[in-house]
């Protein structure tokens, strides 16, 4: 052990540690719980009192018992949660304790080590751009706290807090020199295809859409203006405003309150033919994670690509959930409205069910309209509609309503959003014996002109009907009957929830999805299907994880030699005279017979002690301590230093394992 | 070869008598008497922490004699005034004028015998002394003469009515040294051999005042290299990092550590100086200049030790 790693830390070195841990914990917050965090946070704060107090060490008893406590905390309040939280529990906890053994430079180092590790654990569960730039001025922070650590060292002297800028600007020039190999080793690192961790990294109860549809439901997505996904058009045109619609889970059973989807759909055989002619439109769809398995698409998808599956909804589903950022290359038809798929016996009769017993008066109406229209299901919906134009409200803080809930938003409150207006109406197609479903996803979306690309938020999640006219399931979306003004402008800005974001913090925040979304691309989207596509041209077919990892420890091992090269030839020469460079080398060939110096051993102290063991290297022994000396404190200039170099090269120390023994 | 170590070029001859002489009273403590040396030589002063008996003021009386130098001798009480130290400015009738009546600190080694016992007010005139090396009386200054070396002494175990040196005065003893028990052989010969006191009277001077300078100034010209000087450096930086004092080492005691690895090279016959000089001087130098913390349970010549060994020579 070096003199330097048994330093002790100053205060500023201890405060230093406790920025770090403050720092690599941060992200972790949310994560623990209440309790959790007040002790740790108490705990946090008691040693920074004692740092400033200049306290050391508390006893090993006391850190025990803290360590117990702790401890057993975490297994109380996280016991039984989900073993990622308790597991970042105890991380934080450890981290925070670990301050209270730091005292001496070596410390100090794996504190941050154990910091930078903290870090890391933070991004594999959220790996978002914010989180990044954070972990990365933290992880700036780190290296500088190293720098400082290093200037504890013997023959250092502690820069002033005034040099913190300077010491910045090398730590950041010496980050950069990293650059190249991190590049490389992200562009090569094994990929697997698929998510790593694999679900349940999401938090629960944030979802997108449920696959069900109760009143209410929709309510919590309407007012979230965070991007859930975004639409870069490679071909074709975006279809126009009444017809962007992102196609998610279809609803076909109804129990009187919830809409379900019943028995997944089967998987779409040779998908059946959209309107021929129909125009078609090529996109990249890129989906925040939600936790589900839809793939939202635009009006009618074609076909699915790989990992996904077109169902006979024509729905396109994940075979995973979507716990990270994803994107898909789709195309669509657009269909206007009219999707053909002619439905089987079981289907139809799926989609005129409706359970005995609920909104008596809905259906009643629907019958007497019905026949009021002659059997002619299209005045029938007309009549509907302008129902809805004339005496309905679209509210977001819609009354609750009570077990027969149709009735109850027809006939009394008749203010909703689009999952009462759509389960009212898919209710009185089917009183009247038209098959109907409700499809759920999103509607409207904006266009970043930054980057050109439409984004689509969970405020723009929308419920609507699809009605079987003959062959053809035609979509009618009830809401826009009472609210064209969201249909127009409503959404355009973005659904209620973001009205008034006009000039500069729309721009602002426009921006900030359009970085987040490059990053998407350029950084998470690297998945193994674009490595392999990097890889091809260099001749790397097919790359198996093992070439890639064997790639990689080549790339390091020959950085470690470049790395070490350079310091050998560039940094140390001009530092350290030939008398010292003599002496370490004479320390190593002495250490073989473990009489190498301590660290704290003058010259003459060392070469005594070195002779004593090995008499019969005596006269030499003594000639080299007095030509380093000679050379570094009698102030006979360097040349000394340089013979001193050379006889020591030459030099080989005679080999008897008794007297290393001995010496021991 | 340009040095030699095994044989270093030889001490002058009348010091490495001085020594000898003062070695043969002052038995089985080399140590001891080397530092009464160093800080004769680095013109520094000597502070003895140690019981009574164990040969204290035989030390001073053996170093005054075979040097040469003016002895006098204060033994501390709690009634003695500055006055008694410094002199008083009489009125002379004759003359009718003040005239200057110096006190016993004007001498070339004043033996300060239990300076723990002396009032506050008593011990600071003292160490104001020894710092300036005049005194001011009655706005008029009266310069001490050269060499001037106090060797004071302490009882560390006899409290009761006592002031102890406060930390901030300590520093003004270049080396605080403790004196312990002879060994059993050296112990045997010092009950076997005359008086002490007699052998002390016989002693014959070896050196004198003016050859006790040039030895000071040869001292001063001993040379330092910029590898001990960041030596000198580093432990005084690791100095301010120990958690267990409320300040380092000053730089003072940079200045005194100097001085007496140079007087330490000397003894030793060489006119450059090691590390190994700076280490042998180090404890005695710095252990009373510690200050330390109220929660520190460490001995001071203990923390010194761990500095010593916590800092790296030499390092490539």
């Amino acid at each position: 052990m070096s003199a330097g790693q048994r330093l002790l830390l100053d205060r500023r070195g201890e405060l230093w540690c406790a920025l770090l841990v403050a720092g690599a914990l941060a992200p972790h917050f949310a994560r623990l719980h209440p309790a959790l965090l007040v002790v740790l946070g108490t705990l946090f704060a008691g040693k920074l009192v004692l740092s400033w107090r200049g306290v050391g060490a508390i006893a090993a008893w006391q850190r025990l018992l803290l360590v117990g406590a702790v401890f057993g905390l975490v297994v109380l309040v996280h016991g039984g949660g989900a073993p990622r939280d308790g597991g970042i529990a105890l991380l934080a906890s450890m981290l925070v304790l670990k301050l209270y053994e730091t005292h001496r430079v070596r410390d100090a180092r794996a504190l941050a080590g154990f910091a930078l590790f903290s870090l890391l654990g933070a991004l594999l569960l959220d790996s978002s751009l914010l989180l990044n730039a954070y972990a990365l001025a933290i992880t700036t922070l780190i290296f500088l706290a190293l720098r400082d650590f290093a200037d504890l060292g013997p023959g250092r002297q502690r820069s002033r807090p005034r040099a913190f800028p300077l010491g910045l600007r090398a730590t950041l020039v010496s980050s950069l020199a990293a650059l190249p190999l991190t590049a490389l080793l992200f562009v090569l690192f094994p990929r697997l295809p698929g998510p790593l961790w694999g679900a349940g990294i999401i938090e629960s109860g944030r979802t997108g859409l449920g696959g069900d549809m109760s009143p209410g439901d929709l309510r919590e997505l309407l007012i979230d203006d965070r991007t859930a996904a975004r639409v870069e058009i490679r071909a074709g045109a975006m279809p126009d405003e009444g017809n962007r619609y992102l196609r998610g889970p279809v609803l076909w059973d109804f129990d009187g309150r919830r809409w379900s989807r019943g028995a997944p759909p089967p998987r779409m055989r040779s998908p059946e033919p959209v309107p021929p002619g129909a125009p078609r439109i090529l996109y990249d769809l890129s989906l925040e994670p939600s936790d589900r398995h839809w793939v939202p698409a635009l009006d009618a998808p074609l076909a699915a690509p790989d990992g996904l599956l077109l169902d006979r909804d024509r729905v396109l589903r994940s075979r995973e959930p979507i716990t990270r950022v994803q994107s898909f290359r789709l195309e669509s038809a657009r269909t206007g409205g009219g999707l053909i798929g002619p439905a089987s016996a079981s289907e139809r009769a799926r989609a005129l069910a409706l359970p005995e017993g609920f909104d008596p008066r809905s259906r009643a109406l629907a019958r007497r309209w019905m026949s009021e229209a002659g059997g002619d299901a299209r005045g029938y919906i007309e009549r509907i509609l302008r129902w809805f134009g004339e005496d309905f409200r679209y509210d977001l803080a819609a009354p609750p309503l009570g077990r027969d809930s149709v009735d109850d938003f027809l006939f009394s409150t008749r203010t909703g959003y689009c999952e009462h207006f759509a389960s009212a109406f898919a209710v009185l197609m089917r009183a009247a014996g038209i098959p109907a479903r409700v499809v759920t996803g999103f509607h409207g979306g904006y266009r970043n002109p930054i980057g050109d690309y439409w984004i689509f938020r969970y405020s723009d999640a929308h419920a609507w009907v699809e009605v079987l006219l003959g062959d053809t399931w035609v979509r009618i979306d009830p809401t826009a009957a009472v609210a064209p003004e969201r249909r127009t402008l409503g959404t355009e800005l973005g659904g209620p929830a973001l009205e008034g974001v006009f000039g500069l913090r729309r721009s602002l925040a426009m921006l900030g999805d359009w970085i987040a979304l490059r990053w998407h691309r350029l950084v998470l989207d690297f998945d193994h299907l674009r490595q392999q596509r990097l890889l091809r041209p260099l001749g790397i077919e097919e790359t198996t994880w093992r070439e890639l990892a064997f790639l990689i420890a080549l790339i390091l091992v020959l950085s470690a030699i470049v790395g070490f090269a350079l310091i050998l030839r560039g940094g140390r020469q001009p530092r350290t005279d030939a008398a010292l460079r003599a002496w370490a080398l004479l320390g190593r060939k002495l250490g073989r017979l473990g009489l190498d110096r301590r660290a704290c051993e003058g010259p003459t102290d060392w070469i005594a002690r070195a002779a004593a063991a090995l008499p019969s290297a005596q006269a030499e022994l003594w000639g080299f301590a007095e030509r380093f000396v000679a050379a570094r404190y009698a102030g006979l200039g360097a040349r000394p230093g340089e013979e001193l170099l050379e006889a020591v090269r030459r030099w080989q120390p005679p080999r008897t394992s008794r007297l290393s023994r001995a010496a021991n | 070869m340009l040095i030699s170590l095994e044989r270093p070029a030889a001490l002058p001859e009348d010091l490495g008598a001085a020594i000898a002489a003062v070695e043969r009273i002052v038995l089985g403590k080399p140590e001891a008497v080397r530092m009464a040396f160093i800080a004769l030589l680095a013109e520094g002063h000597l502070l003895i922490e140690d019981l009574p008996g164990v040969g204290k003021t035989t030390l001073a009386h053996a170093v005054a004699s075979v040097s040469g130098l003016r002895f006098q001798r204060i033994q501390f009480t709690s009634d003695l005034l500055p006055s008694d130290i410094l002199g008083v400015s009489i009125f002379e009738r004759e003359s009718q004028r003040f005239h200057f009546h110096p006190g016993p600190v004007f001498t070339e080694l004043l033996l300060a015998d239990e300076i723990n016992r002396g009032s506050p007010k008593t011990q600071s005139a003292l160490l104001e002394a020894m710092a300036e090396r005049q005194v001011s009386i009655d706005g008029e200054c009266h310069p001490l003469p050269r060499p001037f070396l106090v060797i004071a002494t302490q009882n560390p175990v006899d409290l009761a009515g006592t002031f102890p040196l406060p930390d901030s005065q300590l520093d003004r003893f270049l080396l605080c040294i403790g004196m312990g028990y002879p060994d059993r052989s050296a112990e045997r010969r010092m009950l076997e051999e005359p008086d002490r006191r007699r052998l002390l009277a016989e002693l014959r001077p070896v050196l004198s005042a003016s050859r006790v300078l040039e030895l000071i100034e040869r001292v001063r010209q001993v040379h330092v290299s910029p590898a001990l000087l960041d030596y000198l450096q580093d432990l005084l930086a690791a100095s301010r990092r120990l958690p267990e004092v409320t300040a380092g080492l000053s730089p003072r005691a940079g200045l005194g550590l100097l001085a007496a690895a140079r007087a330490h090279a000397f003894l030793a016959g060489r006119l450059f100086v090691l590390p190994e000089d700076l280490q042998a001087i180090f404890v005695p130098v710095v252990a009373h200049r510690l200050v330390l913390r109220g929660s520190a349970v460490i001995h001071r010549r203990e923390l010194a030790r761990r500095l010593l060994a916590e800092v790296a020579i030499d390092r490539a």
